[in-house]
């Protein structure tokens, strides 16, 4: 009896179908969350526009990334530290467009073109003197249709105040930013209420040969010994356009942090929005789900029990039935989860489409850890088959017994009928 | 009926213990979800309900893309005075080219009654403030960009019209208005006669929901923080999710209690098939199955919801002690119970549709339902 002839035997009584639906949305589940909230964690870990060679400089003991503040002078220290490249002094500020919240990102335009290098989409780049000018990524500029040219009023989510701009530019870069309205540091200090002079973060670009965790702990040592006076690295070129009355005399008190995954942290910290959470909620679905793929296999077996039964009476080991029946629903379970894999990316595409998903002033794309998620659900539910089908299989191997039998006619011959 | 069922469930009771083991991950799941769910929740609405947003608004020329390329009457200014609001300010704002001679720069003239602005905005100012016919107070951008000083001369082109002002103060307000320059209202209409009694907006501070909405009539009028919204949408997006996030468990709780349901349905035909045997009527025999699925149904969601408050309260624990997590499961007796009896109906259900194929599983029915 061969793996094909037992796929015939179990498919033939249409308990395989059922199979084949519990597997398939078990599939398409798993991946659907895991994506889901995979992309959520890898947008909120992007959030403060890390990436492979960035630091963050942050106020360490700050309830978040937003409401953290340092001096703008802190750039100037920071210059010379070896393997610096680019510093990018930014301000958040949290806002509102049309009711709906955006974030501001207050940037000395000559450094956050340095540190970005973002796509010029329409229009031109700002500039330092562009006073009330302002660029804004992709994204938002689809959602409320903005083009350069269009006159944009800002609302402070912190302070009262407003913000009149006039867009320069949209571009792109292929990270949250491209949710994010960009206009020059003072902007980004009226609407979240700083003095001017004042910064959320500074951004550190390190050199490529350098290892940013390295960079991170040399900014830190420098931090603490730092005076604000200038060391090497300049001013950064918008102080010339900020009305600054006095540098910085000391950073005495105030406790920074310099991290190559700053946002990570903090919404690891403040949501629980870490990798590892995301995977403990995708295992809980499958776990209930996965009672749901033994519940079938077993009614695939019941149902064909006695074809199985007369398999085993006519000679074909319990060892030999289990492994069949272990390769048909493990093969079914590869098969049917890359199915559901399909399944998944139409839903998700779906919800793209019609129903975003927003994370604070971010939107979402709930497709973009579908690769990492399919791996793990293609893994998983055919690991979970070969599991099912094994422990269903558990009842061939019960000894099978043929018990003698004393016909009312021929009592005085049992026969000899044993195993 | 009811004890024979009992009887038969105890009689095996590894396979009664395996089938509520079965169930009992799906309804627990179902329980703890909903605890995380609704703490979240609470935790959400909080903020929300603490946010109290500044009671100054922006009133313009409706349809205008910007308050300050929209144009009103002052006398839009006097009404709002008049309508009971705390205080207001006339604002009047159009581009120019400003120069110092050496350099030029693009920035907004702003017209306004300079005392009361300078007052509502806690503005630092180094100099005087501006009140007559020629003067002007720049700022502090402005300044710093043009390196314009007290006492300098500026020419600034408007409506093709250039007129010369001395600036008298250097204005830091730490918003817009330090981008451009700040003069008398009466000095604007003077000097550019296009602009003469007109307004582009005017600033108000009002608690009287009553005169805002007077006002609402005439002009549009923003609020000028936008905190309240932002925590409010905030909210919306925790609660879609979690919503999105319950039917898709919802789902999969459908899906498996069916497939556990069928299997009881499936495991309990021998019995049915002996009482059948015996001479039983099929309505019989499918009450003794029926009743034995309500016993398996009624355990397991008792055990169930139990175990996921128990479980999710330890993890909830667990997670703080670990990781610093913060998470506040909340216990709703009502929604405990309603999703319990849900949890009860949905797997009852499920299993009474299997039941109707059980003659047919055991081979004794004819064409299927």
């Amino acid at each position: 009896m061969s793996f094909a002839q037992t796929a015939r035997m179990l498919s033939r009584k249409r308990a395989i179908f059922s199979l084949v639906l519990i597997l398939l949305a078990t599939s398409a589940a798993f991946s659907v969350t895991s994506s889901i909230f995979l992309s959520v964690e890898n947008t909120a870990s992007g959030m403060l526009g890390e990436s492979g060679g960035t630091i963050v400089v942050a106020q360490g003991d700050s309830r978040t990334p937003f409401t953290g503040t340092l001096p703008l002078a802190l750039a100037s220290d920071l210059g010379s530290v070896a393997g610096v490249q680019v510093i990018s002094p930014e301000v958040l500020a949290p806002s509102t467009l049309s009711n709906q919240p955006v974030m501001v990102l207050g940037v000395d335009p000559e450094r956050f073109m340095q540190i970005q290098s973002p796509a010029i989409l329409e229009g031109s780049p700002i500039t330092p003197n562009d006073t009330d000018q302002a660029m804004v990524g992709e994204t938002l500029a689809k959602e409320m249709n903005l083009h350069p040219g269009s006159e944009i009023t800002l609302v402070g989510g912190v302070r009262a105040t407003i913000a009149q701009l006039t867009v320069k530019a949209v571009f792109s870069t292929g990270t949250p930013l491209d949710n994010e309205v960009v206009a020059p540091l003072w902007v980004g200090d009226w609407l979240r209420g700083l003095s001017y002079g004042t910064v959320s973060i500074l951004r550190v670009e390190v050199g490529a040969h350098q290892n940013p965790s390295q960079v991170a702990l040399q900014v830190q040592r420098i931090i603490k010994n730092a005076t604000g006076a200038s060391a090497g690295g300049g001013p950064s070129p918008i102080e010339a356009y900020l009305p600054i009355a006095s540098s910085l005399t000391s950073l005495a008190g105030l406790d920074i942090q310099a991290s190559p995954d700053a946002s990570s942290a903090f919404f690891s910290r403040s949501l629980g929005l870490s990798q590892e959470v995301v995977w403990l909620v995708s295992a809980l679905v499958f776990l209930s789900m996965s009672v749901a793929i033994v519940c079938v296999i077993q009614e695939a077996v019941f149902r064909s029990r006695n074809e199985l039964g007369i398999l085993r009476t006519i000679g074909m080991s319990s060892r030999r039935l289990s492994w069949n029946l272990v390769a048909v629903a493990t093969s079914v379970s590869f098969v049917v989860s890359v199915a559901g894999l399909l399944v998944g990316w139409a839903l998700l595409t779906l919800v793209a489409e019609f129903s975003p998903i927003q994370l604070a002033f971010y939107t979402v794309d709930p497709r973009s850890a579908l690769l990492l998620a399919s791996l793990v659900s293609v893994s998983v539910v055919t690991v979970t088959g070969f599991a099912a089908a094994a422990f269903s299989s558990l009842r061939f191997t019960q000894p099978l017994t043929v018990y003698a039998m004393t016909l009312p006619y021929q009592e005085s011959d049992p026969g000899a009928i044993s195993e | 009926m009811l004890s024979v069922a009992v009887k038969l469930l105890l009689r095996q009771i590894d396979r009664t213990a395996i089938t509520i083991l079965m169930l009992v991950p799906v309804v627990a799941l179902l329980i703890s979800s909903n605890m995380v769910a609704s703490g979240y929740l609470q935790q959400a609405a909080v903020p929300v309900n603490l946010v109290q947003p500044s009671s100054a608004y922006v009133a313009y020329q409706p349809g205008s893309a910007t308050p300050s390329s929209g144009s009103v009457s002052y006398d839009a200014f006097v009404r709002i005075q008049g309508s009971g609001v705390s205080s207001a300010v006339p604002l009047l704002s159009f581009p120019s080219i400003v120069s110092d001679g050496a350099r030029s720069a693009n920035a907004s003239v702003l017209g306004t009654n300079t005392t009361t602005f300078t007052e509502t905005r806690n503005s630092i100012v180094s100099g005087e403030v501006a009140e007559n016919g020629s003067q002007a107070d720049a700022g502090a951008i402005i300044a710093k960009v043009l390196g314009i000083k007290v006492g300098d001369n500026l020419t600034v082109d408007a409506f093709s019209r250039t007129q010369t002002l001395t600036v008298v103060g250097i204005l830091n307000s730490t918003d817009q208005s330090d981008t451009g320059l700040i003069l008398p209202l009466s000095s604007s209409w003077a000097l550019w006669p296009q602009t003469a009694n007109k307004i582009s907006y005017v600033e108000f501070v009002a608690t009287d929901q009553g005169a805002i909405s007077s006002i609402s009539k005439n002009m549009t009028v923003i609020r000028e923080q936008g905190i309240g919204q932002i925590a409010l949408s905030f909210g919306g997006q925790t609660a879609s999710l979690l919503a999105s996030w319950t039917l898709i468990l919802l789902a999969l709780s459908a899906a498996a209690a069916f497939a556990a349901a069928s299997r009881v349905a499936t495991e309990v035909s021998q019995e049915y098939k002996t009482v059948r045997a015996l001479g039983a009527r099929l309505s019989a025999a499918q009450a003794l199955v029926f009743y034995e699925l309500l016993l398996v149904s009624g355990a397991s969601v008792l055990i169930g919801v139990s175990a996921g408050i128990v479980s999710t309260s330890i993890l909830a624990t667990l997670l703080k002690a670990l990781d610093g997590l913060s998470l506040s499961p909340s216990i709703d007796v009502v929604q405990m119970v309603v999703l319990g009896t849900a949890s009860f109906l949905l797997i009852l259900a499920a299993g009474s549709f299997s039941l109707l194929w059980l003659p047919w599983k055991v081979g004794e029915g004819g064409d299927a339902p």
